[in-house]
C-alpha cells in the first residue's frame, strides 16, 4: 500500500493550482468561432472542424480509459502509477456526447449521401439509422467507461473517507454510497473491473470501427477499405499514449508523483509508444500498399487526393515524418525514453501529427478549393476543444485522487523485471 | 514450482532426454511411414506431372499452397511467445517458450516444402532466388511471391538463431552432467559456455537484441504471405485488412498448435509442476484474443463486401457462405470464431480436455480458412465461363499428411535431443536460496 503521509500530502484536492478563467475564455472563443463560421458562409469548414475535433478529443478520452482497461486485463503492474491519470482523460466524455449530438445537426453538410442518396447503400447510409446506431454505440461505450471509472475510483474514495485522510467533495461522496467496508469493496470493485475491462476493450474496437465507417469513410461514400476501422482505433491508441505521456510529464512535478512515477515508468511507456510507432506505420502501410498495388479507381481516389494532389500532398509527407520517421529514430535510444523532458518532445510531435492526421482524414474529402481550409475558425475551435479538455480534466482532479491507492497490483516494492 | 530446488529442475528436464521407450520408437516409425508415403506421392507427382493433383483452370492454387500458408502461420506462435512475451515481461512464457520456438523452426521447415513441391520441377528451385547470371535474368521483384522468399528465409534464419542462442546455457548444463556422445553433442551446442559473469552479460544482451529484432518479423512474414493474395485484384483477396488479419490468424493457429503439443508432452514427461493451469489459462486467453480479431475481420469483410456495392465482391462473399464450399466455410466459422468463445469462461481454459478439443478445432478451422480464401476465390472469379471447382486429389492429401509426419519427426527428435523446457530460465523463477541468519 501507499504510505498514508504521502497520500495526505499529495492527493488532497486543491493540488491543481491556477485559474480556470483563461480556459473558459478560450473555450468560449471556440464556440464563437464555430458560430461565426456557420453564420458567415463557412459551414463546411465549421462542421468539418467540429468533426475533426470530435474524433480527436473523444479519441484521447477513450484511449485513456482503454489504456487503463488493457492494464486491468493483462494484469500489468508497471503502469499502475499512471492508471488514474489515464482514466482522468475520460472526464471529457460528457462533453464529447454533447458534441456528438450537435454534430448530427450538421450531418447534411458533411455527408453527401444525405442530399443525394445512393440507392444501393441506402439501407445503411440513411440519416435516421446512422444516428440511431451511432448513438447506441456511443451510449454503450461511454456508459461502460463510466462504470469502469466508477469501479476504479470508488474503493480509493471509500478508503480516503474511512481513514479520514482528507474530506471528500460532495460529487465524490456520491461515488461511495452504500459503502460496505474497505476490504469487501476493494475486492468487489477490482473483480468487477477485471470482468468489465475486456468487454470495454471489445466495445471500444467495435464502436470506433462504426464511427470510422460512418463518420469518416462515408464522407466519400463510394470509397471503402476493410482495414479502415481497425486503423482508426489502433492509431487512436497511439495518439492516446502520446497524450498520456504529455499529461504525466506535466503533472509529475506539480502533484509530486515522483515517488511512484519513476524513470522506469517512463522507460516502459516510452517503449510502448515506440511499439505503437511501428504499429501505426504497419497499419498505415498495409492499407496503403494494397490500395496502391491493386490500383482500382474506387479505392485509389481517396489516397491520390491526399498523397499526390495539392494542397494536401505536402501535409501527407510531413505526417510520414511526424508520425513515423522522427519518433522511430529518436525512440530507438534508451536514454531518451528515460528522460521525461525529451519524451515529452516526441510525444508532442506525435500529438500534433495525429491531430493533423485526423484533419487529413476528413478535410480532403470535404473540401474542393485549392487553398488550405485552415484559418481562425479551425484554430480557435481546436483551441476551444483543448480548453474544454483542460477544464474537464481539472474538474476530475478536484474530485478524485490521482493515484490508484487501493490497487492490489500497485508496484510498491521497487522495480520488478 | 515454489518448492523446487535447482537440482530438481536439472533432473526433471533432463529426464525428458532419457533413452526413448519402445512407444516412442513405434510412434516415430509410424510417422516415418506416413512421411515415406508422402515422399512417394511427391515422386509420383514429379514423374507424372501436375495432372495428378486436383488443380485445374481456374483453380491453380489448392491444397499445396494452403499447406504453405497454414504452416507459415503455425510458425508465428513460437516467436510471439518467445520474443514478444519476453519483451512484455509476461512470466508465464518461461515454461512454454522453448517448445514453441522449436515448433516454429520446424513449422518453417514444413512450410518451405510446399513452394518447392508446387514449383513442379523442384531442381530449378533456385530460380526463386535473385542471383547474378549470364543471361541477366532476374526474378520479378514486383511479385509478392518473391517477397515471400525473402520474408520466409529471413524468418527461418533469425528464429533458428534465436532458438540456438537461447539454448546455450541449457546445453552447458546438460554437457556438465552428460557422458558419452551426448557430452560432445551438447558441448558443441553450448559453444564453450562456462557460465561466467561476462558470458551471462553478453548472453542477456544478445538475447534481448534478438528478441527485439525478431519481433517485427512476427508481423512482417505473414503480412507478406497475405499480400500474395491481397496484391491481386481477385474478389475476396484484394482487401486492406489482410495483413493484420493474417498475422492474428497465424498467431491464433500457432498458439493452438503449441497447446496441442504441450498437453501430451506434459502428460508423457510428468511436467505438471512446470506447466500448470496458469500457463494453459494464459494460452487460452491468447487464443481467445486472436479468435476475436479473426471474428472481427470476417465480419468487417462481409459487411464491406455488401457496402462496397461491387457486384463481384458481393457475389464472392455470398458464394463463400452459401455456395459449393458452404460446409468448409461454416466449419471454419465454428472452429475459428464460435468454438473458441468458450474460452471466455475460465472452466474451459483450464480444463485440459476442452482446451485440447478447442485447439484441434482451431487448427482445422485455420487450415480451412486458407483453403477457403484460396480455392473459393479462384473458383469463381470475374468471368462465368471461367468458373470451376476443385477437390484435393489423393496425391495432395498424401503430401499434406506427409507434411504433418515430417513436422512430427523433427519435433519429437528435438524433444529427445535438446531441453524442451528452459532450465536456466526456470531457475530464475525460483526464489534465490539464502542461508538462514543465525
Amino acid at each position: 500500500m501507499i504510505e498514508e503521509k504521502w497520500i495526505k500530502e499529495n492527493l488532497a484536492p486543491g493540488v491543481s493550482k491556477g485559474s480556470n478563467l483563461p480556459f473558459f475564455v478560450l473555450a468560449l472563443a471556440g464556440v464563437v468561432a464555430f458560430v461565426t463560421g456557420l453564420t458567415h458562409g463557412e459551414t463546411i469548414r465549421a462542421w468539418g472542424a467540429l468533426l475533426v475535433n470530435f474524433l480527436f478529443w473523444t479519441g484521447i478520452a477513450m484511449a485513456g480509459i482503454v489504456f487503463a482497461a488493457i492494464q486491468q486485463t493483462t494484469n500489468a503492474a508497471w503502469g499502475r502509477p499512471i492508471k488514474r491519470i489515464a482514466e482522468g482523460l475520460g472526464s471529457f466524455l460528457p462533453v464529447s456526447f454533447i458534441v456528438f449530438l450537435v454534430l448530427f445537426l450538421g450531418a447534411r453538410h458533411l455527408y453527401p449521401w444525405i442530399n443525394e442518396p445512393i440507392p444501393a447503400k441506402a439501407a445503411w447510409l440513411n440519416l435516421p439509422f446512422m444516428f440511431i446506431r451511432d448513438l447506441a454505440g456511443v451510449v454503450l461505450l461511454f456508459g461502460l467507461s463510466y462504470k469502469f471509472i466508477y469501479n476504479s475510483v470508488r474503493p480509493d474514495l471509500g478508503v480516503i473517507n474511512e481513514k479520514k485522510y482528507f474530506p471528500l467533495s460532495s460529487l465524490a461522496q456520491g461515488f461511495i454510497k452504500n459503502w460496505r467496508g474497505s476490504k469487501e469493496e476493494i475486492e468487489k470493485c477490482h473483480t468487477a473491473n477485471y470482468k468489465l475491462a475486456p468487454v470495454l476493450i471489445l466495445a471500444y474496437t467495435l464502436v470506433f470501427t462504426l464511427l470510422a465507417f460512418d463518420l469518416i469513410m462515408s464522407i466519400t461514400p463510394h470509397w471503402y477499405s476493410t482495414l479502415f476501422g481497425a486503423y482508426f482505433f489502433m492509431s487512436n491508441i497511439y495518439l492516446g499514449l502520446a497524450s498520456i505521456i504529455l499529461v504525466v510529464v506535466f503533472l509529475k512535478d506539480r502533484i509530486g508523483l515522483d515517488k511512484y512515477v519513476t524513470i522506469y515508468t517512463f522507460h516502459d511507456i516510452g517503449k510502448l509508444l515506440f511499439a505503437f510507432v511501428l504499429l501505426w506505420t504497419y497499419f498505415f502501410y498495409s492499407q496503403f500498399l494494397v490500395i496502391w498495388y491493386g490500383n482500382l479507381p474506387e479505392e485509389t481516389s481517396f489516397v491520390i487526393k491526399r498523397v499526390y494532389e495539392k494542397p494536401w500532398e505536402s501535409v501527407a509527407w510531413t505526417l510520414l515524418f511526424t508520425n513515423f520517421i522522427i519518433p522511430f529514430l529518436v525512440l530507438l535510444s534508451r536514454s531518451i525514453k528515460k528522460k521525461p523532458k525529451l519524451l515529452r518532445i516526441i510525444a508532442s510531435i506525435v500529438f500534433c501529427g495525429m491531430l493533423t492526421e485526423r484533419y487529413m482524414l476528413v478535410f480532403p474529402s470535404l473540401w474542393e478549393g485549392h487553398e488550405f481550409p485552415f484559418g481562425a475558425i479551425e484554430f480557435f475551435m481546436t483551441i476551444g476543444f483543448f480548453s474544454m479538455f483542460v477544464l474537464t480534466y481539472r474538474k476530475f482532479m478536484e474530485h478524485f485522487p490521482m493515484m490508484t491507492i487501493t490497487d492490489p497490483r500497485f508496484p510498491t516494492g521497487g522495480h520488478h523485471h | 514450482m515454489e518448492n523446487l530446488k535447482y537440482k530438481d529442475i536439472d533432473e526433471n528436464i533432463m529426464d525428458i532426454l532419457r533413452s526413448p521407450t519402445r512407444a516412442y520408437y513405434i510412434m516415430m516409425g509410424c510417422l516415418f511411414l506416413v512421411l515415406l508415403h508422402g515422399i512417394g506421392c511427391w515422386v509420383y507427382l514429379i514423374y507424372t506431372g501436375f495432372g495428378v493433383t486436383g488443380l485445374n483452370n481456374p483453380v491453380g492454387w489448392g491444397t499445396l499452397i494452403t499447406n504453405f500458408v497454414f504452416w507459415v502461420g503455425i510458425a508465428h506462435a513460437g516467436t510471439l511467445i518467445s520474443a514478444i512475451l519476453f519483451l512484455l515481461r509476461a512470466r508465464y512464457r518461461t515454461s512454454i517458450f522453448r517448445a514453441a520456438e522449436a515448433m516454429t523452426v520446424f513449422a518453417v521447415f514444413t512450410a518451405g516444402l510446399f513452394p518447392l513441391i508446387h514449383v513442379g520441377r523442384v531442381w530449378n528451385f533456385y530460380w526463386l532466388i535473385p542471383y547474378p547470371n549470364q543471361r541477366l535474368l532476374w526474378v520479378n521483384f514486383k511479385s509478392p511471391l518473391v517477397w515471400d522468399v525473402f520474408a520466409v528465409s529471413t524468418y527461418l534464419t533469425v528464429s533458428s538463431t534465436f532458438l540456438f542462442i537461447g539454448m546455450i546455457p541449457d546445453n552447458g548444463i546438460i554437457r556438465d552432467y552428460a557422458r558419452g556422445w551426448r557430452k560432445k553433442f551438447h558441448a558443441l551446442f553450448a559453444f564453450g559456455w562456462r557460465g561466467t559473469h561476462k558470458q551471462w552479460h553478453h548472453y542477456y544482451s544478445a538475447y534481448l537484441f534478438l528478441a527485439a529484432l525478431v519481433t517485427p518479423l512476427v508481423l512482417s512474414v505473414h503480412s507478406v504471405v497475405s499480400w500474395d493474395f491481397a496484391m491481386s485484384i481477385v474478389p475476396g483477396w484484394h482487401s486492406t485488412i489482410f495483413a493484420p488479419y493474417f498475422v492474428a490468424g497465424a498467431i491464433f493457429s500457432g498458439v493452438a498448435m503449441v497447446g496441442n503439443i504441450l498437453v501430451p508432452l506434459r502428460k508423457m514427461f510428468r511436467l505438471e509442476k512446470y506447466i500448470t493451469d496458469w500457463h494453459f489459462d494464459n494460452m487460452a486467453k491468447l487464443v481467445l484474443f486472436t479468435s476475436t480479431i479473426l471474428f472481427y475481420s470476417y465480419a468487417v469483410e462481409f459487411f464491406l463486401a455488401w457496402y462496397s456495392d461491387n457486384p463481384f465482391e458481393q457475389a464472392q462473399f455470398w458464394y463463400r457462405a452459401f455456395g459449393d464450399y458452404w460446409f468448409e466455410f461454416w466449419l471454419m466459422v465454428f472452429g475459428n470464431c464460435l468454438f473458441p468463445m468458450l474460452f471466455w469462461i475460465k472452466y474451459f481454459r483450464v480444463h485440459r480436455g476442452w482446451f485440447s478439443v478447442i485447439c484441434v478445432f482451431v487448427n482445422i478451422g485455420m487450415w480451412l480458412e486458407r483453403f477457403n480464401i484460396i480455392v473459393i476465390s479462384l473458383s469463381k472469379e470475374y468471368e462465368p465461363y471461367a468458373w470451376g471447382l476443385y477437390t484435393p486429389s489423393y496425391t495432395e492429401i498424401g503430401l499434406t499428411l506427409g507434411a504433418f509426419a515430417w513436422f512430427g519427426l523433427w519435433l519429437f527428435s528435438f524433444i529427445k535431443l535438446f531441453p524442451s523446457l528452459p532450465i536456466a530460465e526456470l531457475k530464475e523463477m525460483l526464489k534465490m536460496p539464502k542461508k538462514e541468519a543465525r
